[in-house]
């Protein structure tokens, strides 16, 4: 296979280059509040990451754009190998052009195609995991793109303009914008700026809490790709092609249904990997080719402010070259504790059973989230 | 302290206020003329189909030795680490007499909401 390592190399650099944070100020750029609010599910997974199976759960849910997000894991994946990684997800168009864009220009045509919404809502990540087993000592990488076509829970469309049936954040904050700037300011009087500036702060708040109640879980669709490279025996020097993936999630969020519509997030998802390369369980060391097809659904319930549950279940169908085909299903519950503002720990347990090669796998995985959402508290 | 004076020709067009917010955030502002009490020129927000720019008076005599201000309020999504983006442009013709742009400070973060407040002094000459 044809080596890319330092055209990878240069591709990876590609978002710290063009990101107007230096690299060096990231860490902490990425460290603030994603859902500050009840309704924070924790912040997207990562596009890469689900390319490369390293998400806890097999099924990804569609979700809302982030300028800059980082996801850290560890822990053992489903081929029973212990794994690390590191992504870092970005908006390239709002990150480069958002000082351009009007709220009225992301609005126009709520209904239908928005070049401007479609580029702001592109998310594009860099992801990186490697093997910490005698079985697996590689490095994976993986450069991913996501699109979000159509989110009902979009907060900057959540306004009664578009939708008369319901008053939204947007008209909240016109109030609350009004009530502290309708009257005028002493321009030479800071302490009247700063107390005004107070008022608008606490009331936009107020907003964004009790739209979280109703936009957190509203029904969208988003759909990803990304092509994928190893090292399989951990070096720079050995990185060559993993093959591909796609992924599309719909989520469903029970509008107009009593007792659900607030607090429940139906998802369903399908992924296809091509010509990845995994640890062969019955070769120490060595890795085989196979295509990868899973389908799966997910149930999310809110429970409390600090507290989400979910559940999912997949079917995997496992494709290998020079081995029969494998066929296996997969269960996952996964439990997520708010530890602070933006800040959740998840934690999921789950197994599979029905694969031919009798390699049916007991999993955990363990991943803290943090990062930075244009639209979260209001999801 | 006193607020920066813009030069205009008194022969000229009458000054003409832009007002941008971007990041596609809500933007409301509120535009006051000091005659000395405020009297509003004109408010808006960035999501209607009203034009953001406007004139500020009806004659440069109006506006001459007065105090125009600017009361913008910025609202983001609720994120400490979300930016924002603001720009008021004034101009007389083709002329751009006076143009700012928030934040002041490079890196500023919206911490969920913004409130602007500035003026200018006009000279007419």
């Amino acid at each position: 296979m044809r080596r890319v390592g330092p055209l990878l190399t240069l591709v990876v650099l590609i978002p710290f280059v063009l990101s107007p944070v230096p690299a060096a100020a990231q860490a902490t750029t990425d460290a603030g509040a994603a859902r500050p609010v009840n309704a924070d599910l924790s912040v997207p997974e990562s596009p890469a990451f689900a390319i490369l199976g390293l998400t806890p759960q097999t099924v990804v849910r569609p979700s809302n754009t982030q300028e800059l997000a980082a996801s850290l894991l560890s822990g053992v994946d489903r081929h029973g190998n212990f794994q690390s990684g590191l992504a870092l997800d970005f908006a390239p168009y709002p990150l480069l052009y958002g000082d351009a864009v009007t709220l009225g220009q992301y609005q126009r045509n709520p209904d239908g195609f928005n070049p401007t919404r479609f580029l702001w809502r592109l998310q594009t990540s860099a992801a990186t995991a490697k093997g910490a087993s005698t079985e697996d000592k590689s490095i994976r990488l993986s450069l991913g793109v996501r699109l979000t076509p159509w989110d009902l829970g979009d907060p900057r469309l959540d306004s009664s303009t578009i939708n008369p049936a319901r008053r939204g954040v947007i008209d909240c904050y016109k109030d609350v914008a009004k009530a502290v700037t309708g009257v005028p300011i002493d321009p030479g009087d800071p302490t009247a700026i700063a107390e005004a500036d107070k008022r608008l702060k606490a009331g936009s708040q107020t907003c964004r809490e009790e739209a979280a109640k109703y936009l957190w879980n509203n029904s969208s669709f988003s759909f990803g790709a990304a092509p994928t490279w190893i090292s399989t025996d951990g070096t720079a020097d050995n990185l060559e092609s993993n093959g591909g993936g796609v992924w599309a999630s719909v989520g469903y969020g029970f509008e107009n249904i009593p007792g659900l519509e607030n607090t429940a997030h139906f998802i369903l998802h399908a992924k296809y990997h091509a010509d990845e390369r995994v640890p062969d369980t019955k070769a120490r060391g060595q890795f085989l080719t196979q295509d990868t097809t899973t389908l799966g659904a997910r149930l999310r319930l809110l429970m409390t402010d600090r507290f989400n549950l979910s559940a999912e279940g997949s079917w995997i169908h496992e494709d290998r070259a020079r081995r029969s085909t494998s066929e296996s299903a997969r269960i996952a519950v996964s439990a997520e504790y708010r530890l602070a503002s933006g800040v959740w720990i998840e934690f999921s347990v789950g197994g599979e059973g029905g694969r031919r090669d009798g390699n049916n796998q007991a999993f955990a995985l363990g991943t803290v989230k943090w990062g930075t959402s244009n639209e979260p508290s209001i999801k | 302290m006193a607020p920066p004076t813009v030069v205009i020709e008194k022969d000229g067009a009458v000054p003409v206020i832009d007002v941008h917010v971007g990041q596609a955030q809500l933007g409301t502002y509120f535009v006051f003329l000091w005659k000395p009490k405020a009297e509003l020129v004109r408010s808006g927000h960035n999501d209607d189909e009203f034009e953001d720019r406007f004139p500020v008076a009806a004659s440069v005599s109006e506006v001459d030795g007065r105090q125009l201000s600017w009361q913008i309020a910025i609202q983001g999504s609720g994120d400490p680490n979300e930016t924002y983006h603001a720009r008021v442009m004034i101009t007389q013709g083709s002329t751009t007499v006076f143009m700012v742009t928030y934040p002041k400070t490079p890196g500023e973060k919206l911490n969920g909401a913004k409130l602007i407040v500035e003026a200018v002094r006009f000279q007419a000459s």
